[in-house]
C-alpha cells in the first residue's frame, strides 16, 4: 500500500469531509472493544507495534497467513461488495491520483515491491526478499517471476526502474517525489533483480525505495511524462494486483473484478463496486437499507442508530491522526508559553470527547501519534484545571481590571478569533464548546467557520489567531515539516513555532540509524514541544467503519481498512448476489 | 422570424462574454485556491510548485484570463479539470445527459401536477379544496428542494419504507445482468424520487400561476358568450378557458428551464445523481476553476436558449404575437 498517498489524501480529506475527523489510538496499549449488540467484532488496536515501522527485516508472518488461507481453501467464492464512498476517484493511475478515493481503488489493482503489514512492517509482495550492501548504500530486491500484468505480460525489474524514473521526473509532478530524493540510481541487474543506490545512509531507505505502486512499462513508455496526466490509462488502468479494472462510470460507480491469475490466488469476492454518495445522511441510510455493504469512517453520531441493526458490524481502530488547536505564536496574545498552557488547562478535552465522539476518542498530549514507534507516552500534560489556568494568567498580568467579565492587560482585552473549517461537524461544534469553556476563565473567543479552501489558505498565510485542524500522521518519523523553524514560511509550521533545540534534535534524529539513539532524541523533542504547547493537542479519534455481517475474515487496522480485502469472503448460503462468473470454486 | 433568431444570437455573444468574465473575476477573487487542497506535510514546496505549474496557476491572472478566453473561443477547448484530472468537455459530456434526463422528467412532473392542480383550484375558487391546495402549494413552494429531498428520501428510500432506491441512476450491482425491460424499470424507479423532488417545488409555482391565469380568462367576454351559448361547463373550462390560460405558461416553462438546472445542483447531491449539479458543487467548493467557469457558461447558454424558445413558442401559440 502506498503510504504517501494515504497521507496525501487523508490530510486533505479529513478536514473537508463531514465529521470524518481523524485520530489515532492513544497511549501504548489501547484495546478498543466495539460495543453494542452488533459489536461482536473485537478490535484490538495495533498501537503497540512500536519500532516495526522502520524495521528492514522481511516480515513474512502475514504473507504466510495469506498463503495458508488460500491453501486451506476454507472459504466460499462469490458475492459482491458494494462500498459507499463520499466522492468519485480522480484517477486510477497511482502516480497521478491525489485523492483517497482513487487510492482505495488503485490499491487493489496495483502492487508495490513490498506490502505494508498491519504492524507497519514490510512483507514480501512483488519483491520476495531484499538485502542491503555492507555499507548500506545499496539495496537489492529479488522479485517474483510469477506476477503478471492484467494483459498477460510479466512484471519485471524493468517496470520497477521505469516507475522510479517517472516518480522522480518533475514533469510528472508526483506528490511524493521528495521520498525519492536520496535515491541516486536504480539498476536492473536481471529481469528479476534490481538494485537501489542511495546517496546517503538513513533509517528510511527501505520505505523510500518501495513507496509507490509499480506501473507497466510496456503500456506507458510511449507517453511523454508531461502528458501522463491525460493518458487513457488513468481511467482504464491495467495493473497486476488481486483485482482487475472493469468499468468506471464517472460519479456513478467503479467496478473491479477478481483476478483469476493473481500470484497469491484468486480473491474470494467476485466484484467490488465503489459507489459515490456525497451526502452523509444518504450514505448512512443506504448502509441501513442494504444498498451498500460498507462505509468507511461513519461519524460517531450515527453509532447508536446503527448498533441497533442486526445486519451491520462495526470495526473500530485508532486512526492515524490527531485534532489540535493551533495558537498563532506571532500573535502577541500567545507568545508566552504559560498563557498557552493556561489555555490548555481551561479546555476540558475529555468533556469534548464525551460530548462529540462518545467512546471513539482519546485525549492527545503530544505531536507524535501512539502508532509510531517514536511516541513518548510520558510528556508534560496540562489536564483540565480552570483555577490553575486563571492563576497562570494572573501571573502573566491578565486580570479583569474593569469588571466587565473579561480579562485584560495594558488596556487590551483577552479576546481572539478561533477559526475552523466547514463540513466537519465535530469541529464546528467544538469551537462553540471551547468558546464557552474559555468564557469561564474570562477569555473571549469569536468562532469563525470557513470554507475548507479558505481556512487552509488562511492557516498557510498565518492569517489566523487560533485555529482547529487535524493532521494525519506519516509513518516516516520526522518532525521537520510541522515543527522545524525552517518550515515556517513555505511548509506546514502554521503556528510559526521556533525552538532551536527542537530544530537541532530534528536535524540529527532523522538521519540517526541507531533506533535507540534516535528514539531518545525524538522523546526529548516531544517533551519540549508538549511543554511549549504551541498547539493544544485535543484528541485522537477512532475510525468507525460499518460493514454487512455476511462478510467473513474482515480485518481492519490502522494501516488501512482494506489491507486484507483479498481474503474477505461470504458463505454461499448468505451470498446476496448470484455469481455471474463462477458457479463454484 | 430568422432575423429575429439571428439578432438574438448576436445579442447573446456579449452577454455570454460578460458572464464568463464576471465569473472569472468572482471565482478568482474568492479566497482560497485549488492548491490548498494539496495540503500535505509530506509534499515538498517544490512538488507543490510543480503541480501549480501543471495547472497553469503560476501565470499572472490576466494571462490566465486571455488564454482561457482564446482557447474557448477559437479552439472550443474548456481546459482540464484540476480535480477530475481530465478535459472539462469530457467531464461535462458525462454528466449533461443525466441532468437533461432528470430535468425533462422534472419538467413533466411540474407541468402535469402544476396545471392540473391550478385548474382545480381555479374552478373551485375560495372553496375548501382551493384553500387546501393553496396551503399545500405554498408549503412546497417555500420548502428548499434539498429538504424536500431528504424528507422523501427518509420516507421512501429506506428510513421508513424502502420502496425506492435511495440514490444513483441504476442498480450498480445487477444492472448489467438485467433484461431490456428490467433495465428500463430500474432506471424509472431510480429517477422517480429526484425528479419528483425537483418537480414538486416548481409545480407549486405553476399551479399558482395557472390558477391566476385561468381565473383571469374565465372572466373574459368570450367565456360568458360560450356559457350563454349553453355549452357545458366542462367544455367552457377546458376548450376555451384552459387553452387560453396556457399561453403564458409557455413563457413560464421557457424561463423555468434554468431554474430546473440550478435546482438540480442541490437535488443531485442529495440523491447522488451523476449530473451537472454535483460537478458544479465540487468545482465551486474546491476551486476547480476550469470546470466552474465552463459549467456556468453552459448554464448561461441554457437561460438564453430557454427564453428564446419561449418567445418562439409564444409566437406559435398566439397568432397575435409577431416576431420581427
Amino acid at each position: 500500500m502506498n503510504l504517501v498517498r494515504f497521507l496525501t489524501t487523508v490530510v486533505l480529506l479529513a478536514p473537508i469531509s463531514g465529521c470524518t475527523g481523524e485520530g489515532s489510538g492513544s497511549s501504548g496499549s489501547v484495546s478498543t472493544r466495539a460495543r453494542g449488540k452488533a459489536g461482536s467484532v473485537d478490535t484490538v488496536a495495533d498501537a503497540q507495534y512500536a519500532d516495526r515501522g522502520i524495521s528492514e527485516e522481511i516480515v513474512t508472518e502475514f504473507t504466510d497467513q495469506f498463503k495458508r488461507f488460500t491453501a486451506e481453501g476454507k472459504y466460499d467464492v462469490g458475492d459482491v461488495l458494494v462500498v459507499g464512498t463520499s466522492g468519485d476517484a480522480d484517477s486510477l493511475n497511482p502516480i497521478i491520483s491525489s485523492n483517497v478515493l482513487g487510492r482505495d481503488v488503485y490499491g487493489r489493482l496495483f502492487l508495490s515491491l513490498t506490502r505494508t503489514n498491519p504492524d507497519f512492517s514490510h512483507g514480501p509482495e512483488v519483491a520476495k526478499s531484499w538485502e542491503f550492501s555492507d555499507d548500506r548504500k545499496e539495496l537489492t530486491f529479488h522479485l517474483r517471476d510469477d506476477v503478471f500484468w492484467h494483459d498477460g505480460v510479466k512484471t519485471t525489474a524493468h517496470d520497477v526502474k521505469f516507475t522510479h524514473e517517472l516518480e522522480s521526473n518533475p514533469e510528472v509532478a508526483w506528490g511524493a517525489i521528495k521520498w525519492k530524493e536520496y535515491i541516486e540510481d536504480v539498476v536492473v541487474i536481471d529481469d528479476y533483480t534490481i538494485k537501489y543506490v542511495f546517496t546517503k545512509v538513513y533509517p528510511y531507505q527501505l520505505m523510500d525505495a518501495v513507496v509507490g505502486e509499480i506501473l507497466p512499462k510496456h503500456l506507458l513508455e510511449a507517453i511523454p511524462p508531461a502528458e501522463l496526466k491525460n493518458a487513457e490509462f488513468n481511467r482504464k488502468p491495467v495493473g497486476n494486483g488481486p483485482y482487475k479494472f472493469k468499468e468506471w462510470k464517472a460519479q456513478q460507480y467503479i467496478e473491479i473484478v477478481a483476478n483469476d491469475k493473481f500470484y497469491a490466488g484468486r480473491p474470494p469476492i467476485d466484484r467490488i463496486i465503489f459507489k459515490p454518495i456525497p451526502d452523509t445522511e444518504s450514505r448512512v441510510l443506504q448502509l441501513r437499507n442494504g444498498e451498500v455493504d460498507f462505509v468507511e469512517r461513519v461519524p460517531p453520531r450515527y453509532a447508536r442508530e446503527l448498533e441497533r441493526l442486526s445486519h451491520l458490524a462495526p470495526h473500530v481502530y485508532p486512526s492515524r491522526g490527531y485534532t489540535y488547536l493551533g495558537w498563532n505564536l506571532k500573535n502577541p496574545l500567545f507568545q508566552s508559553k504559560r498563557v498557552r498552557q493556561a489555555m490548555t488547562m481551561a479546555i476540558n478535552r475529555q468533556e469534548i470527547i464525551d460530548a462529540l465522539l462518545f467512546e471513539y476518542g482519546e485525549v492527545c498530549t503530544g505531536p507524535i501519534s501512539p502508532i509510531i514507534w517514536a511516541h513518548n507516552p510520558d510528556v508534560p500534560d496540562f489536564p483540565y484545571d480552570p483555577e490553575k489556568a486563571k492563576k497562570h494568567l494572573a501571573e502573566e498580568g491578565w486580570a479583569d481590571t474593569d469588571g466587565d467579565g473579561w480579562l485584560d492587560k495594558d488596556g487590551q482585552k483577552f479576546s481572539f478569533t478561533l477559526k475552523t473549517n466547514k463540513g466537519n461537524q465535530i469541529r464546528e461544534d467544538m469551537v462553540v464548546i471551547i468558546q464557552d469553556m474559555l468564557k469561564k476563565i474570562g477569555v473571549q473567543v469569536t468562532p469563525i467557520i470557513l470554507e475548507p479552501t479558505v481556512f487552509f489558505g488562511d492557516l498557510k498565510k498565518k492569517n489566523f489567531e487560533a485555529g482547529i485542524a487535524g493532521w494525519s500522521v506519516a509513518l516516516k518519523m520526522d518532525l521537520t515539516t510541522l515543527w522545524h523553524s525552517s518550515s515556517i514560511n513555505d511548509k506546514f509550521n502554521f503556528v510559526s513555532y521556533s525552538n532551536p533545540e527542537v530544530d537541532r534534535i530534528t536535524d540529527v534524529a532523522k538521519f540517526e540509524t541507531d533506533i535507540q539513539k534516535s528514539k531518545k532524541l525524538w522523546w526529548r523533542a516531544q517533551e519540549i514541544i508538549a511543554d511549549d504547547q504551541p498547539y493544544t493537542f485535543l484528541f485522537i479519534q477512532k475510525d468507525v467503519n460499518w460493514i454487512h455481517k455476511r462478510f467473513r475474515n474482515v480485518q481492519m487496522k490502522t494501516v488501512s481498512w482494506n489491507y486484507n480485502i483479498e481474503q474477505w469472503w461470504v458463505p454461499k448460503a448468505e451470498q446476496k448476489y448470484k455469481s455471474q462468473q463462477h458457479e463454484s470454486r | 422570424m430568422l432575423t429575429f433568431i439571428f439578432r438574438r444570437i448576436l445579442i447573446a455573444i456579449p452577454i455570454l462574454w460578460g458572464l464568463l468574465t464576471l465569473n472569472f473575476v468572482l471565482i478568482h477573487s474568492a479566497p482560497g485556491n485549488p492548491a490548498e487542497l494539496f495540503i500535505n506535510p509530506d509534499m515538498d514546496p517544490e512538488a507543490r510548485e510543480l503541480i501549480f505549474k501543471s495547472m497553469g496557476l503560476d501565470r499572472p491572472l490576466y494571462e490566465q484570463y486571455f488564454s482561457y478566453l482564446r482557447e474557448v473561443v477559437f479552439n472550443f477547448n474548456f481546459g482540464e479539470s484540476f480535480l477530475k484530472k481530465r478535459p472539462v468537455a469530457d467531464v461535462v459530456m458525462d454528466a449533461l445527459p443525466n441532468t437533461v434526463q432528470l430535468s425533462v422528467l422534472a419538467l413533466c412532473v411540474q407541468l402535469v401536477i402544476g396545471i392540473a392542480v391550478g385548474i382545480v383550484a381555479a374552478v373551485r375558487q375560495y372553496s375548501h379544496t382551493d384553500n387546501v391546495i393553496r396551503l399545500i402549494s405554498l408549503t412546497f413552494y417555500s420548502m428548499p428542494s434539498f429538504y424536500l429531498g431528504l424528507i422523501l428520501l427518509f420516507l421512501f428510500g429506506g428510513g421508513v419504507w424502502h420502496l425506492l432506491p435511495a440514490s444513483g441512476m441504476i442498480d450498480v450491482v445487477q444492472y448489467e445482468s438485467m433484461t431490456f425491460f428490467e433495465k428500463i424499470w430500474d432506471r424509472a424507479i431510480h429517477i422517480l424520487l429526484p425528479s419528483i423532488t425537483l418537480g414538486l417545488g416548481a409545480a407549486a409555482g405553476v399551479s399558482r400561476f395557472m390558477r391566476g391565469e385561468l381565473l383571469e380568462v374565465i372572466r373574459q367576454d368570450y367565456i360568458r358568450t360560450a356559457r350563454a351559448k349553453g355549452l357545458r361547463e366542462r367544455a367552457v373550462v377546458f376548450k376555451h378557458g384552459v387553452r387560453n390560460a396556457l399561453i403564458p405558461i409557455i413563457t413560464l416553462v421557457g424561463l423555468s428551464v434554468p431554474f430546473l438546472f440550478s435546482g438540480a445542483v442541490i437535488v443531485e447531491n442529495v440523491f447522488a445523481w451523476p449530473g451537472m449539479g454535483r460537478i458544479m458543487v465540487d468545482a465551486a467548493f474546491q476551486r476547480d476553476y476550469p470546470v466552474f467557469l465552463s459549467v456556468n457558461l453552459f448554464f448561461g447558454c441554457m437561460v438564453l436558449l430557454g427564453s428564446l424558445v419561449a418567445d418562439l413558442l409564444y409566437a406559435v401559440a398566439d397568432p397575435r404575437v409577431r416576431l420581427e
